[in-house]
C-alpha cells in the first residue's frame, strides 16, 4: 500500500481533510501501512478512514495509531462493522474492546485467570497487578518489606498462595 | 508430461547447470517450450523482496542453477539457543521455495528470491558432508534437507533421494531424515532402507491439511507413503508441527495420534516431535494477503514470545503439547518424543522437565560439535 494509493482512497470517500494533515503530522510511510493492502471494498475502506478519525480524534500516538488501525483492518476483514466502534468515545475502553474482538478466546481466558489470581491470599500491604506480557499472562506483585517479621509473614502468605494455586 | 510431475510455468536453466544430470532429467521430463537457458547474473537478479503475488509467481517459476555457499549448516533453532532448546538438527540445503502452499510456511518471511531453486552441484554437497563425516565419525549428526524445500516433492526430477541414502548408508551414526509434505516416495522405494535413513511426515490432522495446507499430499496419502517406506525397511518420523488451534483441536489431534500409533510400532518411528504455530512478526501481513483472516492460521490469537517469534498464548501451548506427548505416551511409554523449538519454560510446564533430564532424549540434546 503506497501513500499515494491511501491518500487516493481518503480523497475519494470524502476522508482527506482529516487524513492527509495527519499522514504529514506523523510522517506515515507507505511500509506503514502494508497491513491495509487485503482490504478491498468501499465498505471496509469507510470503516477504516471512520476508525481513523477516532483515533485522530483521541490523540494517539504514532505507534499507538499504527498499532490499532492493524487490529482494525484485521477485524474489518473478519466482517466486524458497527461493533467496531462501540466505546470509541474512551481510547482506553475502545483499545480494549478492540483487543477483545481480535484476541475473544485469550480475553475470556485471562479474564478468569485476573478473577481467579486476584482472589488469593497475597500477603498484607502488598499490590498486584494482572498483566499480559506477550505470550503469557500473570500477576506483578510489589511488596514492602522493613523487617524480618515483615519478610516472615510475606513469606508464610506466599506459601498460603501457593497452596491455593495447587489446589 | 506426466501429470503427477510439480507444475512449473517457466524453467531456466543457469549456464553453469546446462550439463547436469538434473537439466538432462527436466529437459527429458518437461515441453521444450517452458525451459530457458540463462546467462550468470541471472540469479542475481531475481533477488529482492517479495510481494504476495511474487511469492506465488516463485512457486511456478523454476531455476537450475550452482550453489555457491556451504550446504551443510545447523538448523535455525541452533542459533536461539539463548531462548529455545535445541535437538542438534542440521539442515543440507539442495535447493529453496517449495511447490506446494502452508498458509502457515516460514518460507513466506525468508525468502528473497523470486523464483523455486533447485541446486544441481549435489557432489559437492556430498564432498562437504564427506568431510565432516571424515571429521566425526561416531558422533550422532542428524541430517535433513527438507528445511528450505520440501525434501521429496521435488524429488521426481532431481532424483536426489537414491544419491543421498546410498551415501548415508555407510555412515551408521550419521542420519538422513528427508522430511516431506508429499506422498513422492516411488523414485527411491527400490532401495532398500537403513536404520540411520528416515523419512519424515510433517502432519496435521484432515481438518487443518484440507484448510491450511494447499497443494500437500492428503493425511491418508502420507500414512499410506509411510507404510510403503516402513515395509521397505525405512525409519520413519512424524512432525505434528505446528499444531494449529481450533474448537475440536483435541479431537483432531487425538485422531492423529490414534492413526499414528495404530498403524505403526514405536520402533519403526524413532522420532515424533511436536511443536506449534509460530512465525516471524512481518510474516503475518504476507500471510493476511496471500490466505485471508479466515485462514485458522492469520486469524490466530497470537503474541510476541522470547526470541521475537508470534506463538499462542504460553498456557495455551502448554496445552496443546502436553495434550500430544500424553496421548502418545498413554499409548506407549515407548513412543519417542520432543517439542520442536520450545522454550525451556514450556518444557517444564507441559512436562515438568528440560530434555538433559529425560534419559530417552538426552542423547539427541547433548551438545555437538560446531560445524
Amino acid at each position: 500500500m503506497g501513500i499515494e494509493q491511501f491518500l487516493h482512497k481518503a480523497k475519494e470517500l470524502g476522508f482527506s481533510a482529516t487524513v492527509e494533515p495527519w499522514i504529514e503530522a506523523k510522517k506515515v510511510k507507505g511500509a506503514d501501512l502494508v497491513f491495509l493492502s487485503p482490504l478491498k471494498t468501499d465498505l471496509q475502506w469507510q470503516l477504516l478512514f471512520k476508525a481513523l478519525l477516532q483515533l485522530i480524534e483521541a490523540r494517539t500516538s504514532y505507534t499507538d495509531s499504527l498499532k490499532n488501525l492493524e487490529l482494525i483492518s484485521d477485524l474489518i476483514l473478519m466482517g466486524h462493522q458497527e461493533t467496531l466502534f462501540e466505546q470509541s468515545h474512551d481510547f482506553a475502553k475502545w483499545s480494549a474492546h478492540l483487543r477483545a474482538l481480535r484476541y475473544p478466546a485469550t480475553t475470556q481466558r485471562d479474564d478468569q485467570l485476573k478473577d481467579k489470581l486476584e482472589k488469593l491470599p497475597w500477603p498484607y500491604g502488598s499490590k498486584t497487578k494482572f498483566e499480559r506480557r506477550g505470550d503469557r499472562a500473570g500477576i506483578e506483585l510489589k511488596m514492602f518489606i522493613t523487617s524480618e517479621a515483615d519478610l516472615i509473614k510475606a513469606i508464610s502468605s506466599l506459601e498460603r498462595v501457593k497452596e491455593q494455586i495447587s489446589e | 508430461m506426466n501429470s503427477s510431475l510439480p507444475v512449473f510455468k517457466k524453467i531456466y536453466i543457469d549456464r553453469c547447470s546446462e550439463n547436469s544430470e538434473v537439466a538432462a532429467r527436466v529437459r527429458s521430463l518437461y515441453p521444450a517450450e517452458i525451459i530457458e537457458t540463462v546467462e550468470e547474473g541471472f540469479l542475481a537478479a531475481q533477488r529482492g523482496p517479495m510481494t504476495a503475488e511474487e511469492f506465488n509467481l516463485s512457486k511456478q517459476t523454476l531455476l537450475l542453477t550452482e550453489f555457491k555457499g556451504q550446504f551443510f549448516k545447523r538448523c535455525p533453532g541452533a542459533t536461539q539457543k539463548k531462548t529455545l532448546t535445541c535437538c542438534n538438527y542440521h539442515v543440507l540445503n539442495l535447493g529453496s521455495q517449495c511447490n506446494m502452499n502452508c498458509s502457515y510456511c516460514y518460507l513466506q518471511s525468508y525468502l528473497n528470491t523470486k523464483m523455486s531453486l533447485i541446486y544441481t552441484n549435489i557432489d559437492q554437497a556430498l564432498e562437504e558432508l564427506k568431510a565432516m563425516i571424515n571429521e566425526f565419525p561416531n558422533h550422532p549428526f542428524r541430517v535433513g534437507t527438507g528445511e528450505i524445500i520440501d525434501s521429496l516433492s521435488l524429488d521426481e526430477i532431481t532424483l536426489y533421494s537414491r544419491k543421498l541414502i546410498e551415501f548415508f548408508k555407510p555412515y551408521p551414526k550419521w542420519v538422513l531424515e528427508f522430511k516431506t509434505k508429499s506422498n513422492k516416495v516411488d523414485q527411491f522405494i527400490d532401495i532398500p532402507g537403513a536404520n540411520n535413513i528416515t523419512v519424515s511426515w510433517s502432519i496435521n490432522p484432515p481438518y487443518i491439511i484440507d484448510r491450511e495446507e494447499h497443494g500437500t499430499a492428503r493425511f491418508h496419502e502420507r500414512i499410506e507413503a509411510a507404510k510403503k517406506c516402513r515395509d521397505q525397511g525405512y525409519k520413519l518420523a512424524f512432525h505434528i508441527d505446528p499444531m494449529i488451534y481450533h474448537p475440536k483441536w483435541k479431537e483432531n489431534y487425538g485422531f492423529l495420534v490414534d492413526e499414528i500409533t495404530s498403524t505403526f510400532t514405536p520402533e519403526e518411528v524413532q522420532i515424533i516431535s511436536i511443536g506449534t504455530l509460530r512465525y516471524q512478526p512481518e510474516q503475518r501481513h504476507m500471510m493476511r494477503d496471500r490466505f485471508g483472516v479466515q485462514s485458522l492460521v492469520v486469524g490466530a490469537e497470537m503474541f510476541p514470545s522470547e526470541g521475537n517469534k508470534l506463538r499462542y498464548d504460553a498456557t495455551l501451548r502448554g496445552e496443546m503439547l502436553s495434550f500430544v506427548f500424553k496421548r502418545l505416551k498413554s499409548k506407549s511409554e515407548k513412543w519417542n518424543a520432543f517439542f520442536c523449538m520450545e522454550t525451556p519454560e514450556t518444557w517444564i510446564s507441559a512436562l515438568e522437565k528440560v530434555p538433559m533430564q529425560i534419559p530417552e532424549l538426552k542423547e539427541m540434546f547433548k551438545p555437538l560439535p560446531q560445524v
